[in-house]
């Protein structure tokens, strides 16, 4: 059980344990750790170190920051677009590529999960394409399907399909006997068996696995942004290398850091409010 | 015998109810370091409306014949007939109380979960509900039909499986130590109410326990199986299943007492 999945499912078992008087010194704690590793940052630039092309001060991520959001003159943002555009933009590409996932990924896993000769032919395959770092084989989703947003989408998609997969036969094999054969014993056909009782019960295992698809399209999102990125939050990360723009590479990982975090977040709250009972699974 | 068969009818045993036999049935595993010989040869004939208390040492096969008896398993040698009906697998008419609650539909509520075998056989929602609530009254749950089940205790929690497995109107309930998880006072509480739905419903139970107390009291008839492969060493009217005094009370009986001596003598036999 080292996949990442699992150890998602894991995590997620272990955090809930925690009991809730930890929680507020927690938050102090990484309250504190911000503050440090900012004073750290602002202390390094001050102190003139490097130039401030390797590592600008706050206060030039936070001019650029005031740049991708303002007009002046002929500059319109930064790269022509306001950052919530670049970010929009990255957004509705995950959205669209995690989306097909979160439709493909649950019907091939139960396939797996239910038919022996399904899982012998196609879970290799799953596992290889999961084991590919995505910019591996990019280039040739480029030359299928073009420098413009099908190949960025078929990227994701491909990205984050095998962790949902993976989560739904691990739903699926978790499921207990007696709850299975409770059913049959009121009388469900296999089929009622499927729907009653099997689906429902992975569907945690499945919510956590879109999670994890989430986070890994989010951290490819840059890699499918390198070629014709722009507008995009990844895009425009990349394309600060041309002018040496550190302050706009910075803006751009703070902004792909907290989005990370928010989507996460986000996606957590949604688990609770479907599956409530997960932890008495 | 007679005395636990007179119970039966005077509750109403459902005449419908048929025969449970079981014919030279026995059940060996395979695997790939070999076979175990669980269970059997077993010649066996349950007349409806008995209550059956199986007891047997750990690894004796009890559940295993529960679970050829519900369906789940296919005995490798021998037969399960139900009234003319062989025994192949599990139906609505074999009713199962599991040990652990985590049988029950942790995402629905008690009264969704008392409908699902209504609703499983396409019953219409009046039809469900009307029926799932008799059961929820009668195991006394009715103040707790909309709660989800995971806010129940485990003794609530057992009574939500006994309610849904008699929604469902089997003719047989087979139970796997349904108690066993439970504290000794809520297990106490349950005897009770399991020996009246017995009498009320005039069901045919199987109930697999470690407890000898348990199975003397509850049974009508009382099984005791030898140690692997688990045969029927021991089959005896037990009259107690009649009496209306709880089991604590019971342990004062001294003909209770060489009763459970008795049936104690044969598992260790």
């Amino acid at each position: 059980m080292s996949t990442p999945v699992a150890v998602a499912i894991e995590e997620d078992e272990q955090a809930n344990a925690m009991p809730t008087r930890h929680r507020g010194r927690t938050f102090a704690l990484r309250l504190l750790s911000l503050g440090v590793v900012f004073g750290l940052w602002w202390l390094l630039t001050a102190l003139k170190i490097w130039s401030p092309l390797i590592l600008p001060a706050p206060s030039a991520v936070w001019r650029a920051f005031v740049q991708s959001v303002t007009t002046d003159g002929p500059r319109r943002g930064l790269a022509g677009y306001y950052l919530w555009e670049h970010l929009w933009a990255s957004l509705q590409r995950i959205l669209k590529g995690v989306g097909y996932a979160m439709i493909v990924g649950p019907l091939l896993g139960l396939a797996l999960a239910s038919f022996r000769w399904v899982r012998i032919v196609v879970e290799p395959w799953v596992g290889f394409l999961r084991a590919l770092p995505p910019l591996g084989y990019f280039s040739l989703l480029i030359i299928w399907f073009g420098i413009d947003d099908t190949s960025k989408i078929w990227l994701l998609f491909l990205a984050a399909f095998p962790p949902i997969t993976i989560a739904t036969i691990v739903g699926v094999e978790r499921v207990r006997t007696d709850r299975l054969n409770g059913a049959r014993s009121l009388g469900a056909s296999r089929l009622q068996v499927i729907r009653h009782v099997t689906l429902p019960s992975a569907l945690p295992d499945v919510l956590t696995g879109i999670r994890v698809a989430f986070g890994f399209a989010w951290t490819t999102i840059v890699a499918a942004e390198t070629a014709n990125g722009i507008p995009g939050i990844g895009g425009l990360a990349w394309a600060t290398k041309k002018e040496n723009r550190t302050d706009v590479a910075i803006l751009c990982v703070i902004v792909i850091g907290i989005t990370a975090v928010v989507i996460d977040a986000v996606l957590q709250r949604f688990e609770r409010r479907v599956v409530p009972w997960k932890h008495h699974a | 015998m007679s005395e636990a068969n007179d119970a039966a009818k005077v509750a109403g045993a459902s005449g419908s109810g048929h025969p449970l036999r079981l014919r030279a049935l026995s059940h060996t595993y395979r695997t790939e370091r070999g076979a175990t010989h669980a269970v059997g040869p077993i010649d066996l004939e349950v007349a409806p409306g008995e209550f059956l208390s199986l007891l047997g040492p750990s690894g004796c096969g009890k559940t295993t014949l529960l679970q050829i008896l519900a369906g789940f398993v296919h005995p490798s040698d021998g037969s399960v007939l139900l009234g003319d009906q062989p025994v192949t697998a599990p139906a609505a008419d074999r009713g199962v109380v599991f040990q652990q609650s985590s049988a029950l539909l942790p995402w629905r509520s008690v009264r969704q979960n008392v409908e699902l075998g209504l609703q499983l056989a396409g019953a219409n929602k009046a039809a469900r509900r009307t029926r799932a609530d008799a059961e929820l009254d009668r195991v006394g749950l009715t103040d707790f039909a909309d709660r989800p089940v995971y806010e129940l205790s485990g003794g609530m929690q057992q009574r939500v499986q006994i309610a849904r497995v008699l929604a469902n109107d089997p003719e047989l309930l087979l139970m796997d130590e349904p108690f066993g998880a439970l504290d000794a006072m809520t297990r106490e509480h349950l005897q009770g109410e399991l020996r009246h739905l017995w009498r009320t419903t005039g069901r045919t139970m199987v109930l697999i326990t470690h407890s000898v107390e348990e199975a003397v009291a509850l049974g009508s008839r009382v099984l005791v199986m030898s140690p692997r492969p688990g045969r029927i060493v021991f089959d005896e009217p037990s009259p107690f299943a009649n009496s209306d005094r709880p089991l604590s009370v019971m342990l004062d009986d001294p003909d209770f007492h060489e009763e459970c001596r008795r049936v104690r003598a044969a598992i260790e036999h």
